[in-house]
């Protein structure tokens, strides 16, 4: 313990040197596992979403191309998510499904910690023309995953992994394995993996029935799952002396529950929106409901080009479809800028565009949509989500990151981003002065995180 | 039925970047600017695995590069 405390100590002031530009006589160890470590502060505007995310990552060489990978991720997350329901011209109440699960569960156990935190929070209300997001957002997630890299025969190489991953409301496993094989003296490399995931979603309260009331909030079950399977082929193509190329197509089939069991759609009757008949005083929002299966396709492009003797280009590409509708555009573009030995900078940008789901919808048009007769709702169709990850948007972010490499393998990096959505939905057109009149149905993300990095040998 | 086309066309191309080898012969001497770090596909894999979360968590397309692997309920 005492030698690992002065190996760390070795390479905090490393670090600290090198921070400072000054060429110490520090060295560190050269051990066998190659530690990765990073904290992720991850923010969205508005006061949605905060997060910070450590990771711990572990590689370990053991000679003849074998090698072992071990990760562990945690994820703390609070603030507010959009909810579902359309912004409009009156205030909103919502009786908060998690906040409310929460509240009865710690009423039943007696803690008093819990009831102090989300006793006043079981009931919300929303001001006329903000966007309706529930505040009772809190969760965490711990994810752990291993990799094992190892040749199979002369040409072949084998990759076997797995990952588990558990927050609060949903839990899940996963196996993948690849293989790859080298051609013209390895020049071209070929390759096919595949990857299966199981989840099972327990939310807050159970699971709500499709197109059920908000406020009575009807559930037939308390959790459900979801299988993944992925099937993905690649070619990696060594150009000439300054290019390297990838293809890769992906194939993604999921089937099971699909659906966010804490997002809901406002029912709009010309404009206004609709009462609750069995809740006086509330609106009628009621709960999505998605597809059971989605098949995706994607097609990823990526080329990285050497300019000069350190500086690099990568440009990459992805198109993706899938059957609820969706097709997207993705560029990605990073210059490396060596600016001195121990010192780079890598300016980034992408743009991304995707249509919107099948399903998609701002809120559910009474008599359209469904039909609300009283306490009695008839849906006419069977999937919708206001969900803004299903909508019609573009975005850009712009990112920077400055880093320090001290040595081989050892180094220090931050980086910035900068993220911003741009609405591309059409706003179904409503009545002037009614509920929903002027009022924005999509709203556009705003988000940066910055990441700290510090990678050596241990 | 355009699945199957854009799989086709996209079968075409891997066949014909597998192709380009032909043509391609760079020597292990000659692979010292494809050895260095900053030319790896992917350099800084904590930072992939981030930027994928974030926008897996907030964009309805994932993928394409690698595997997620691990999910997210991601509410």
């Amino acid at each position: 313990m005492q030698l690992k405390d002065k190996q760390l100590g070795t390479r905090l002031a490393l670090a600290t040197t090198a921070l400072l530009g000054i060429q110490g006589q520090v060295q560190a160890g050269d051990g066998d596992w190659l530690v990765s470590t990073a904290v992720l502060s991850y923010s969205e505007s508005d006061g949605r979403v905060q997060a910070v995310e450590p990771v711990l990552n572990l590689t370990r060489d053991f000679g003849d191309e074998r090698s072992l990978n071990l990760r562990l991720v945690y994820d703390s997350l609070t603030g507010s998510s959009p909810n579902g329901a359309a912004r409009a011209n009156v205030v909103q109440t919502f009786t908060s499904a998690s906040a409310a699960g929460r509240k009865s569960r710690a009423e039943e156990e007696g803690d008093d910690d819990e009831l102090e935190e989300y006793g006043d929070r079981g009931s919300y209300s929303i001001a006329p023309g903000d966007l309706p997001l529930d505040p009772s957002f809190q969760d965490s997630r711990t994810v752990f995953s291993a990799g094992w890299t190892q040749p199979l025969g002369d040409v072949y190489k084998l990759n076997l992994g797995g990952a588990l991953s558990s927050e609060g409301d949903f839990s899940s496993i996963s196996i993948n394995a690849a293989i790859a094989r080298d051609f013209n003296s390895k020049n071209t490399t070929v390759s096919l993996g595949t990857n299966l995931e199981f989840d099972t979603i327990k939310p807050e309260g159970g699971l709500p029935d499709a197109f059920s009331s908000y406020a009575s909030h009807d559930t037939s079950a308390a959790e459900d799952t979801k299988q993944v399977a992925d099937l993905m082929l690649g070619v990696t193509q060594v150009i000439n002396r300054r290019w390297i190329t990838q293809f890769n197509l992906g194939l993604s089939q999921s089937s099971g529950y699909q659906s966010d069991p804490y997002k809901i759609l406002s029912v709009v009757d010309n404009g206004n929106l609709v009462a609750d008949a069995a809740n006086p005083g509330d609106y009628l929002y009621l709960f999505e409901n998605r597809p059971e299966d989605r098949q995706k396709v994607s097609l990823y492009w990526q080329n990285k080009v050497a300019i000069g003797s350190d500086d690099v280009i990568d440009i990459g590409y992805r198109y993706m479809t899938d059957d609820w509708g969706v097709n997207s555009h993705t560029l990605d573009l990073t210059y490396h800028w060596q600016a001195g030995e121990h010192v780079y900078f890598e300016p980034h940008y992408r743009y991304y565009e995707q249509t919107a789901a099948d399903f998609y919808k701002p809120y559910l048009v009474n008599g359209e949509d469904v039909s609300v007769y009283g306490l009695y709702v008839d849906p006419h169709i069977s999937e919708a989500s206001s969900d803004p990850r299903l909508a019609a948007f573009s975005a850009n972010t712009y990112g920077l990151k400055v880093g320090f490499p001290m040595r081989q393998d050892e180094e220090i990096s931050v980086r910035v981003e900068y993220y911003q959505q741009q609405d591309n939905n059409t706003a179904p057109a409503v009545p002037e002065g009614s509920d929903l009149y002027g009022q924005q149905q999509f709203s556009p993300l705003k988000a940066s995180w910055v990441q700290v990095g510090y990678r050596f040998r241990w | 039925m355009t699945h199957l086309r854009f799989i086709s066309r996209a079968v075409l191309l891997l066949a014909v970047a597998a192709g380009l080898s032909g043509c391609a012969g760079v020597k292990p001497w000659e692979r010292d600017l494809l050895a260095k770090p900053q030319m790896a596909l992917d350099s800084d894999p904590l930072q992939t695995a981030f930027d994928e979360h974030i926008y897996f968590s907030k964009e309805a397309s994932s993928g394409g590069r690698g595997f997620g692997g691990g999910g997210c309920g991601c509410n």
